[in-house]
């Protein structure tokens, strides 16, 4: 069978798989040719990174270079659970508070220098180090020693047991540095990390606000050790060419034009490239993010879990993933991001709140919000059910979902106005609980995010609830992973009897490249695998 | 005339403090806290890590002490640094401001070719079909969202034609698109200004003697009536390139134009406020600047004009 044959039957499975949503289908397997070596990748960034050194920056665009320029000890499967990489194996000790790595023998950072315990001693002395003042300090939980116990074991000691540490260590803000590059570089590592990493890729240059260019680490070791790649050996392209595109419309039209190799896509643009043998369209539907209604716990009547529960019957998940996402979703019922582990659709089944707008309409009735048959919309004590549903500006698809809300909740006699406003000042404002409820969307790749939304006192700052703050202890403490998913799903259902959020649904990422990019997969966080990653001539 | 240029340059001192003022009394009002958007969709940091990063990002202080302390340092040459990069502002906009210039500059000489030929033509062909197409183009163009057009451009000669890159900077070919955008957005006024001067101008007497010297039309026109038609539409222009100034944010994102607006939007986002300071005064600065300039081509057009 030819190529563009072979293109073409993709093309139209790919387009199968669009339109029947809850089909599951494999994707096909790649046509075994063999991948050709060198070349440069156009990609582009969304802004200019502020800075590569993974001590000082939180920055999700800072982060997808350099975890291109640094390896972690470990990193995590599709499954979401952690597996070794410059570490070869650990050992926990029985009361959770000590984790010991095997280093791999023989390793070496792109300076040439060891990368050994002394090594990961040295990069976590300077994270934890007050005058370095990181803003990621956080990722280590309460971590209170790493010692290297010779060259190659090196012990991280706790306060307590800290299970989502593995995630974090698998990110690049605990990725490994070169204690002789920091050294030697100083300020530079910030901006000119020459050598300071063992990644896939070097840094090469970097022209401030425009473009950074990485070439392949001629010495990568760490190929062979990861589960998720299929290349076991150096990376195949030369380098890549990361440009600065801050508007997602330009970096569409740019690769339709090949200024650009690979970029994701909105919704409205996915059919322009579908239908296109130019280019594919790969979706990663198990994504880390999860969109919910939240609300104003601290006014009334948000504060009522029953009022919760009631506006919540009267939303249909499946009107939002159809007309919001445009089928590019799937519906979620559990506060669980789909691709997280411990995510378990069964919870959602038996505890979710799913969509009967007559039940709804029974409980806003035992609350004593009744329908005016003058006005169509509720009542109680004289006080009509008029509320603001707020969204932040930028993303369409959670406006739309805003806008179906609002018919939805007019059905029932609720009067909603949608409020846009930009991101900054939505969250500015939440804390001072000037707000009803909104549509929130979140991504976090392990299942600590229930923690970060809901923990005392919350993300908004508002929300407060012992018996959750306990359940969540129990989750992030528990470091065996089958014991810590049970824990997690414990806490998602006291989350859903709550009423806490009305969880919605977990959309999919979608990624467009032109035909002549071979071997594209996605990792656990949704990043490209870019060590697979090999170009057509 | 130098003493005039140098009071209106002095008057930049006031001015500059006012603006600055108004950007601080925003921060008061705005909702949004640099830091916390920093960390919104993170792990959040623990109260210490977030108190030494307020610290030493001057971010604790009294906003009227924040004020006092930020004139103290741009009178010794520093903007501050960067919330996010920690990069010092003046490092941070050096190279954009280049950018950013060279943009305005290029979507100035379009919109003076495109708009001076038609806001000629429209008048000398006055009531005629030529007139009113011209005209309404003109209308079109300055109902345009800078945005929208951007986007069509791009769908057009990029990816459609393939004639030009969609993004870029760098060299002549990523100019075109984006000055080209720019320029005739603005070129609309300039049609429209120049069409209603030129017809002022053509029925005064001066013309008529002019035309009846028995001088060719082209020199009537371009010579005698152009020039005297001219002031008006400078004045446009000088507030034109203070719009270009500031529409150059949205198209500079739109084309991946790495100036000052592209900086200037990703700021406002993250509030991060030594960076929207700096951008603001730049602006500012070159906004009174322009306007000066203007002014003194005013006496230069028209001899009769004396500044004291």
């Amino acid at each position: 069978m030819t190529r563009a044959w072979y293109l073409r039957i993709l093309v139209l499975v790919l387009s199968c798989l669009v339109v029947d949503v809850g089909l599951v289908m494999p994707l096909p397997q790649a046509t075994p040719a063999a991948a050709q070596r060198g070349g440069t990748l156009h990609l582009a960034l969304g802004e200019d990174p502020d800075t590569l050194d993974p001590h000082a920056t939180v920055s999700l665009t800072s982060s997808q270079v350099q975890s291109l320029l640094y390896a972690s000890l470990v990193y995590i499967q599709s499954n979401g659970l952690p597996a070794p990489l410059a570490a070869q194996s650990w050992t926990i000790s029985p009361d959770g508070k000590a984790v010991t790595f095997k280093m791999r023998p023989g390793l070496k950072f792109q300076d040439g220098t060891p990368l050994d315990a002394q090594a990961v001693e040295f990069t976590f002395k300077r994270h934890m180090d007050p005058a370095t003042a990181s803003p990621s300090t956080n990722q280590l939980g309460p971590l209170s020693a790493v010692t290297a116990v010779d060259n190659l074991t090196v012990r991280f000691t706790f306060k307590e047991p800290y299970a989502p540490f593995f995630t974090n260590l698998a990110g690049s803000y605990l990725s490994i540095l070169s204690p002789t590059a920091v050294r030697t570089l100083g300020k530079d590592l910030g901006h000119n990390p020459a050598g300071a990493g063992a990644g896939p890729f070097m840094f090469k240059s970097w022209t401030p606000g425009s473009e950074i260019v990485l070439a392949r680490n001629p010495n990568y070791q760490l190929g062979s050790y990861r589960n998720d790649t299929q290349n076991k050996g150096l990376p195949y392209v030369d380098e890549l060419d990361l440009k600065v595109v801050p508007e997602v419309g330009t970096r569409i039209a740019a690769l339709e034009t090949g200024e650009l190799d690979v970029s994701a896509l909105t919704l409205e643009a996915v059919p322009r490239f579908l239908n296109n043998p130019k280019f594919q369209v790969i979706t990663k539907k198990d994504a880390n993010d999860i969109v919910f209604v939240e609300f104003n716990y601290k006014r009334a009547p948000f504060d009522d879990p029953k009022f919760r529960t009631a506006l919540g019957w009267a939303i249909d998940k499946q009107a939002i993933v159809r007309n919001a996402w445009g089928g590019y979703a799937t519906p979620n019922l559990t506060p669980m991001p789909v691709g997280d582990a411990g995510y378990d659709p069964k919870i959602g089944d038996q505890y979710g709140i799913g969509y009967d707008p007559k039940k709804a309409g029974q409980l806003f009735d035992e609350l004593g919000w009744k329908l005016n048959p003058q006005t169509r919309i509720r009542e109680k004590d004289g006080q009509p059910a008029k509320f603001t549903c707020w969204t932040y500006s930028g993303f369409e698809t959670v406006k739309r979902g805003c806008e179906v809300i609002q018919a939805n909740l007019k059905d029932v006699g609720i009067d909603v106005a949608v409020n846009l406003t930009d991101f900054g000042t939505m969250s500015g404002q939440m804390p001072k609980a000037q707000f009803d409820f909104d549509l929130m969307r979140w991504t976090y790749a392990d299942p600590t995010i229930l923690s970060l939304l809901f923990k005392t006192p919350g993300w908004e700052k508002l929300f407060s609830d012992a018996a959750l703050d306990a359940a969540l202890n129990r989750a992030d403490t528990t470091l065996d992973p089958v014991k810590r998913v049970q824990f997690v799903k414990d806490a998602q259902v006291m989350i859903l009897q709550k009423a806490v959020i009305v969880p919605i649904l977990t959309d999919w990422l979608i990624t467009g490249a032109r035909a002549q990019v071979q071997g594209l997969r996605l990792d656990h966080f949704g990043a490209i695998l870019y060590q697979d990653v090999w170009l057509q001539k | 005339m130098i003493a005039y240029i140098v009071r209106r340059i002095l008057f930049l001192v006031p001015v500059m403090i006012g603006v600055l003022a108004f950007v601080f009394l925003m921060r008061a009002l705005v909702p949004g806290d640099p830091l916390e958007i920093m960390f919104l969709g993170q792990m959040p940091p623990d109260q210490a890590t977030l108190t030494k990063l307020r610290h030493q990002l001057g971010l604790d202080e009294p906003l009227p002490l924040q004020f006092v302390d930020y004139m103290w340092s741009i009178a010794h040459g520093d903007l501050g640094q960067s919330v996010r990069t920690r990069q010092p502002v003046t490092a941070e906009l050096g190279y954009r401001y280049r950018n950013t210039l060279i943009l305005t500059f290029g979507s100035l000489f379009v919109a003076l070719a495109v708009g001076l030929s038609m806001g000629i033509l429209a008048a000398v062909y006055r009531d005629t079909p030529i007139d009113v197409v011209t005209m309404m183009l003109a209308m079109f163009g300055l109902s345009m969202p800078g945005f929208w057009f951007g986007l069509i451009m791009i769908m057009v000669f990029a990816v459609d034609l393939r004639w030009l890159p969609v993004m870029g900077s760098g060299g002549l070919v990523y100019l075109v698109l984006p000055a080209l955008t720019l320029g005739l957005i603005a070129s609309t006024i300039i049609a429209r200004i120049t069409r209603s001067s030129m017809l002022d101008v053509l029925s005064a007497p001066y013309v008529r003697t002019a035309r009846a010297k028995g001088l060719r039309e082209r020199v009537v026109i371009l010579r005698h009536a152009l020039r005297n038609a001219l002031i008006p539409v400078v004045t446009i222009l000088g507030l034109q390139l203070g719009g270009l100034l500031g529409g150059a944010f949205i198209i500079e994102v739109v084309f991946a134009w790495h100036g000052v607006g592209e900086r200037a939007i990703q700021a406002i986002s993250q509030r991060d406020f030594p960076v929207i300071q700096g951008i603001t005064l730049v602006v500012a600065a070159t906004y009174v600047l322009v306007n000066l300039l203007v002014d003194v081509l005013y006496s230069m057009l028209d001899p009769r004009i004396v500044y004291e």
